[in-house]
């Protein structure tokens, strides 16, 4: 008999084996089966009636309305967040341990109620609503009001996994930047950002992909006109409670994919990102 | 370029770091702060580069006044004891920071710019280096690489916060005989702070000793180990023994016996005073005249043995040097002391 290199290396820490069977079976259970289940239900539809149903004008807009605005919002999070995170980790002043709680309202907080409190706010009789309105513009029920919403709710994504990784930087680094006679921009951008980067990445996709699936904070300030401000989540539900059944799984599946495909890609960009200051 | 510190205050808070330190460093020279942890050496340090903001006094650099420039204006090379390297750029990109943060009408050529690194990493005998990135570096390298890109923008004066300190011993001791030659080579006025005295004493021009923010002396290597200034040096430069003594009439002792100590200026008071005493000025002889002793301890360290005394009339241990392989005394031996050079200090 010939011995075999064994696939488990022997260690002194044993564990391998009892962990990643845990692993496997976990995320067959919680992640992989209902994504199945999603595909199989959405599979009884047919390809062609599927790619009718993403060809539909209706559909397309509210998905395009949905991975735009998350887009957006996500991005627009990127330089407020990591500026907030700046604020907290880098100054003390009196009320920083309250700001740094306030931080994460968002991810505590009812979407539903997040959502009823930026109507309230944003609508033509809001507070700012009305402000705005003497502008002549108008805020809720538009998709500037979706993505205010998914502004709202994906801000504390960027901050929470910049800060760690800001409070870890050594100021060394900024030191010995000035003393090279780099300017405090100049620092900033060429010192700072780019060990930040993989953090800065991690943050985007995760407030991107919050944004996506955003439901409920959503749909009070959206007003849900379709062709306008009708976000792809709400229209499987309305799909539901027209027991279109496959029709809603099939619009989750479109969904499944693009989200899918766009994590992959950040996914990618931080891979590269991470090679490019993976010598640490 | 030569610096000129005066009256120099720093405080943190409340608690002050620096009390009005002067101190002047030649063109060339290369200058070492040497003191405990706490001292203010690094404050100083970091005032002069213009990384602290001093509370009061001023800094000069060859007659202009820095004291109100910022770190970047005032043209200095700062190397940090843990290096702070940047850890995305390569050790070519690493080097040649400061250039290409230059406005552009000062900004080098590419061309020159590669030229400079070129030359800067045969310099510190990295040649090849430059595609590597500061991970790849062991650590004397990457204080070598550290150091060059300090010396890229051509400093005025070249700071060096505890160089060595992260180093294990075999490296720090290579490259400090190296940046000695190196500085011979180069001339950089260089001001390092390090809380070795064996760094300093072997490696400085002038070594400045530091104590609780303020200067306690200013000399050689030579003079601070010969002739100590203070209590606080004596204690802090090499190996010494304090001996509470009385002046009686001009005349030392211990006890009741006096003891005579070569080359000590005339004693012009009377009372009590503090005699420090280096293991290398003591003898001891069986008979004859001294500061009789007896034998404590017996210790073995490398080549020499160690023998130590308790003086009659004295609590202190005072220990001498013997060569091993001589015959040395059994503990409880009586032996008359002669001590031949010490410290005196009133008090």
């Amino acid at each position: 008999m010939t011995p075999t290199a064994p696939f488990v290396k022997p260690s002194v820490l044993p564990g391998f084996r009892l962990t990643i069977a845990f692993t496997l079976l976990y995320l067959t259970l919680i992640v992989l089966l209902p994504i199945g289940a999603l595909l199989f239900r959405a599979s009884s539809l047919g390809v062609h009636e599927i790619v009718a149903l993403a060809l539909d004008g209706r559909t397309l807009a509210a998905l395009r309305l949905s991975f735009m605005t998350s887009l957006a919002a996500a991005a627009f999070n990127v330089p407020f967040g990591l500026l907030i995170a700046w604020v907290l980790v880098r100054y003390d002043f009196p009320g920083r341990r309250f700001f740094d709680a306030i931080i994460d309202l968002p991810f505590a907080l009812p979407t539903a109620v997040a959502g009823i409190a930026l109507t309230a706010l944003y609508a033509p009789k809001g507070w700012i609503g009305s402000i705005a309105a003497l502008a002549g513009l108008k805020i809720a029920f538009t998709p500037v009001g979706v993505f205010l919403a998914l502004v709202f709710v994906g801000l504390p994504f960027i901050v929470r996994t910049v800060q760690p990784v800001l409070g870890e930087l050594d100021r060394e680094l900024e030191e010995a930047a000035a003393t090279l006679g780099a300017g405090r921009l100049r620092t900033v951008a060429s010192v700072v950002l780019p060990p930040l980067t993989p953090a800065i990445l991690t943050g985007f996709a995760l407030a991107f992909a919050r944004a996506v699936g955003e439901y409920g904070s959503v749909i009070f300030i959206a007003g849900n006109i379709p062709y306008v401000s009708e976000i792809a989540p709400l229209l499987i539900v309305i799909k539901l409670e027209e027991f279109d059944y496959a029709g809603a799984t099939a619009v989750a599946a479109i969904m499944l994919a693009i989200s899918f495909a766009t994590l992959l890609l950040i996914n990618l960009i931080q891979a590269r990102a991470r090679a490019r200051y993976g010598h640490v | 370029m030569e610096l000129d510190i005066r009256n120099l205050v720093k405080t943190f808070g409340t608690t002050p770091a620096l009390h009005g330190v002067d101190l002047r460093v030649e063109s060339g020279e290369l200058l070492a702060l040497l003191g405990p942890s706490g001292s203010g050496k690094t404050t100083l340090l970091r005032c002069v580069a213009g990384l602290e903001i001093p509370s009061s006094g001023q800094i000069l650099f060859g007659g202009d006044d820095a004291s109100f420039k910022s770190v970047q204006e005032r043209q200095i090379g700062f190397v940090f004891q843990h290096y702070a390297l940047f850890k995305h750029l390569s050790i070519a990109d690493n080097i040649s920071y400061g250039l290409r943060v230059r406005p552009r009408r000062r900004r080098p050529t590419d061309a020159a710019i590669r030229a400079r690194v070129e030359e800067l990493l045969e310099l510190i005998q990295l040649p090849g280096y430059g595609g590597r990135y500061p991970s790849q570096l062991s650590g004397g390298q990457r204080q070598r690489v550290a150091l060059a890109r300090a010396l890229a923008v051509e400093p005025r004066v070249l700071l060096l916060d505890e160089p060595f300190g992260a180093l294990d011993a075999k490296v720090r001791k290579e490259l400090r005989l190296w940046l000695r030659a190196f500085h011979d080579r180069t001339g950089h006025t260089t001001l390092f702070v390090t809380h070795d005295q064996e760094e300093a004493l072997d490696l400085a021009d002038r070594v400045v000793v530091m104590n609780a923010g303020k200067v306690e002396q200013v000399g050689s290597p030579e003079e601070i180990y010969d002739r100590p200034a203070t209590p606080f040096v004596f204690d802090f430069i090499g190996e010494s023994v304090r001996l509470d003594i009385r002046i009686d009439k001009g005349r030392p002792f211990v006890g009741q016996q006096q003891v005579s100590i070569p080359k000590l200026p005339p004693l012009l008071f009377d009372g009590p005073a503090r005699l420090y005493v280096r293991p290398e000025h003591v003898a001891f002889r069986r008979d004859g005249e001294g500061l009789w002793a007896t034998v404590v301890s017996l210790h073995r360290s490398g080549s020499s043995r160690r023998v130590g005394f308790r003086a009659d009339g004295s609590e202190a241990l005072i220990e001498a040097l013997t060569p091993a392989d001589r015959e040395p005394p059994r503990i409880g031996d009586r032996a008359a002391l002669e001590i031949r050079a010490a410290g005196l200090f009133a008090g």
